[in-house]
């Protein structure tokens, strides 16, 4: 309990601080804050909008937990961006080309575009292993690449990418009904199954990091990488299989997109371009721990579904974006802050009990 | 190689330009591609080049006083939004000016994050990139939606128009005999000609302007008293403040100066480009990062970085049979260095580079035009390789990412 109230305190203060920001800045542009956070708020509070919320909420804690898994060993896996852009394109396209029965078929489909995004980042660590070339910007070059070698794949001839039949779309096929994910119906809303694999995600990443050796590990390398070689660990080993975990779960991030019934079934010109990148700021708001990130990847898409309210009272929705922003520059200082002066109280406590102690020992 | 080494800079510096042009020369004249050291390729490259070295010398400044700044990307979005406002209102100087500011007030944000509340630096910088966004595009909703002259509208993505600096720079009295001696196609000469228009004739006044910044730079942090502060508190703080370095203040100028160089880069896209547009940063504060590593956090080899770079970019650019020449010339360099790793006796090097170069060099003749969407991938690929093959011997500040915390010194 005392453990609970000691994360939150400082989270529902960073909370307050960005709200505080966001409504100054309001004032000052000339709109009432209380209207604009009601409209937000409206437009949340309702079965659609909490469904939506979750749905998006999804895939943004999936693309968190594989930079939260790299930032666990002070590895920033930047190249996420590119790594869910590619992966799911590969998944997209074998999803529409092969003929399975149905959970089978959405394994394969999944397990595809992870190997892929696996593939992608791992170029990242082995640069960086053989070569000691910095993974941030490895990651920012692959970015790059993914982007034109998605293009080239897209118009060549010879790969034969596109669906002829929705040329409108500029869009891979789509996939067929077998390897669609399920989708629960709550009332008039949606739910979309793959929040299960996100869950399932969210505990495999808690067990494995903080329930086995190789978590362990991982957390040793990141607090004291000298400290962990000298006990046996393998630096170049766990930057490896630490990248390609981390891509592979980009990967199933840019299948939450592709298999979500709303959009097309497939991979297109449409497709949003900077999921990893808000996964960076979910990750670090929810200081990488699996339901921290979970409840800050809610926070951001509830942000994200209030905002499209503001349109009906006439403010413009990017006080959301700037309300995200926000909160996580001031989340980050604050969570500093806060650890720092908790260090202090522990060293102060500690100094005067041993004070207390050696006066004990001194009049006995 | 030790011989080469012994040499001065400026010889070494000669040698090396020299041996670029002529692999380009000789690459050029196998491909048929003479626009690969035409003036106007080179032009390009380096009007290309401004903002990624004015972003990477931002990130010098600041990794020499001991802060990763990764938030240069943002910094210049800010900046571009800050040139966007002043320049539609006050003309090319005002554009200069409003970049600058903008840059300045991202900086601020992550000298406050950074250096007086000492949090991760990496997380700063990538708040204060996702902030930006929202930042630029909730200012546009205010000051550009729907304002600005008939026909010339502004909106949540773009200003209204920026007027830019009117004439351009030429050295007075080379660029007509360098054209003449360009167009004869003599071997060599006409290619260092060609290369010395594109550096000398038709700059624009914003590029000449910003390049005078390198050697300021370079000035200040190396010969100034400042400077030395700077580095000292980059390489050692709490030794800096034994000695009454002020590491904190220090760090705080640096990164003020560092977001108020990616502000200026911005400045010189919205000068070129005649207008602020939403995200025409395109990464370029990513590459000035990778151009100050590529240079080993010295400011004459990160500009080098940068050209090669904005080179390989321009060279897309060309309709003619260039992009596969400056393929090519990749493939030649591979060869070069097989040759000369036989020559060291380092047979498995130089056999891993031979098949590499050959096979780059038969890509290159098989395809007499390479595919619009991969050549745009060419400018990070060859980063990377340069990356690769440099990285080992790199020595970044040793305090770079490590925040201070005062009075560590004890």
């Amino acid at each position: 309990m005392n453990n609970l109230k000691k994360t939150l305190t400082p989270a529902a203060i960073a909370l307050a601080l960005a709200f505080a920001l966001a409504s100054l800045v309001l004032v000052v542009s000339g709109h009432n804050p209380l209207t604009a956070y009601r409209a937000m708020w409206k437009n949340f509070a309702n079965l659609d909008g909490v469904i939506t919320s979750i749905n998006i909420g999804a895939r943004y804690y999936v693309s968190a937990v594989a930079i939260a898994l790299a930032l666990k060993m002070n590895v920033f896996n930047i190249g996420t961006n590119g790594q869910y852009q590619i992966a799911a394109l590969f998944g997209a396209v074998v999803g529409a080309a092969i003929k399975l029965p149905a959970p089978l078929h959405v394994a394969v489909t999944l397990v595809t575009a992870m190997v892929v995004g696996a593939i992608w980042s791992s170029l990242i660590a082995i640069l960086n292993v053989t070569r000691s070339v910095n993974p941030v910007l490895t990651g920012i070059m692959l970015n790059g690449i993914a982007a034109s070698v998605i293009a080239y794949l897209m118009q060549s001839k010879w790969t034969n990418f596109r669906d002829p039949t929705r040329p409108e779309y500029g869009s891979t096929r789509p996939i067929p009904k077998s390897g669609q994910l399920p989708v629960f119906d709550i009332g008039k809303a949606q739910l979309q199954s793959y929040v299960v694999l996100a869950i399932i995600l969210g505990i495999g990443f808690y067990l494995l990091v903080y329930r086995t050796r190789f978590g362990y590990d991982l957390r040793a390398s990141g607090g004291n990488a000298s400290a962990a070689r000298s006990s046996g660990v393998n630096p170049k080993r766990m930057i490896l299989i630490t990248l390609a975990l981390s891509g592979a779960a980009a990967g199933l991030a840019g299948m939450g997109i592709v298999l979500s019934a709303n959009d097309q079934l497939s991979y297109g010109d449409r497709f949003p371009g900077l999921l990893g990148f808000t996964g960076i700021g979910i990750a670090l708001l929810g200081r990488n721990h699996p339901a921290g990130v979970a409840a800050a990847a809610l926070l951001w898409a509830a942000l994200d579904q209030g905002a499209r309210g503001l349109v009906t009272v006439g403010i413009p929705g990017e006080i959301a974006v700037i309300l995200q922003g926000a909160l996580l520059f001031i989340a980050v200082i604050v969570y500093a802050v806060w650890e720092r002066k908790s260090l202090a109280a522990m060293i102060h406590e500690a100094a005067t009990r041993t004070a207390a102690a050696r006066t004990e020992s001194v009049s006995a | 190689m030790n011989r080469f080494l012994s040499l001065s800079k400026w010889e070494r510096s000669a040698i090396s330009a020299f041996s670029v042009v002529l692999l380009l020369s000789i690459a050029g004249r196998l491909f048929d591609a003479p626009g690969l050291t035409g003036s106007s390729t080179i032009s390009t490259a380096l009007g290309l080049a401004v903002p990624v070295i004015l972003a990477g010398l931002g990130g010098l400044v600041a990794e020499r006083s001991g802060v990763f700044n990764i938030g240069l990307e943002g910094m210049m979005a800010m900046g571009t939004w800050g040139a966007g406002f002043f320049g539609w209102h006050y003309g090319p100087w005002g554009a200069l000016l409003g970049g600058l500011l903008g840059g300045v007030l991202g900086g601020a944000l992550l000298a406050l994050a950074t250096v007086t509340f000492a949090i991760e630096q990496t997380v700063a910088g990538v708040a204060i990139n996702i902030g930006s966004l929202g930042i630029c595009r909730y200012l546009s909703s205010l000051f550009f939606e729907g304002k600005g002259p008939e026909g010339d509208l502004g909106t949540i993505a773009d200003s209204p128009s920026v007027a830019t600096f009117g004439s351009k720079f030429s050295i007075p009295f080379i660029g007509d005999p360098l054209l003449e001696l360009e167009n004869k196609q003599w071997f060599l000469l006409s290619d260092f000609a060609g290369v010395i228009r594109g550096f000398t004739v038709d700059v624009s006044w914003a590029s000449v302007l910003l390049l005078l910044l390198v050697p300021t730079i370079w000035y200040l942090v190396w010969r100034t008293p400042f400077g030395l502060r700077l580095r000292s508190s980059g390489e050692k703080p709490a030794a800096a403040e034994s000695l009454g370095v002020n590491v904190l203040s220090t760090r705080w100028i640096a990164v003020l100066m560092s977001g108020g160089l990616a502000g200026l880069a911005g400045s010189w896209l919205v000068l070129e480009s005649l207008k602020y547009q939403q995200g025409m940063t395109s990464n370029r504060g990513y590459l000035g990062l990778a151009a100050m590593i590529f240079g080993n956090w010295m400011p004459g080899l990160l500009s080098i970085g940068a050209l090669l770079f904005s080179f390989s970019q321009s060279v897309g650019f060309q309709l003619g049979f260039e992009s596969r020449a400056i393929i090519g010339a990749v493939g030649l360099t591979f060869v070069i260095s097989a040759l000369w790793a036989a020559f060291t006796r380092k047979f498995i090097s130089a056999l891993i580079s031979l098949v590499v170069g050959i096979g780059v060099l038969v890509f290159a003749f098989l395809n007499e035009t390479i595919n619009d969407a991969l050549i745009k991938a060419l400018p990070y690929l060859l980063t990377l390789i340069v990356l690769a093959v440099a990285s080992k011997r790199q020595r970044p500040p040793a305090a770079a990412g490590i925040p201070y915390i005062k009075g560590r010194a004890g």
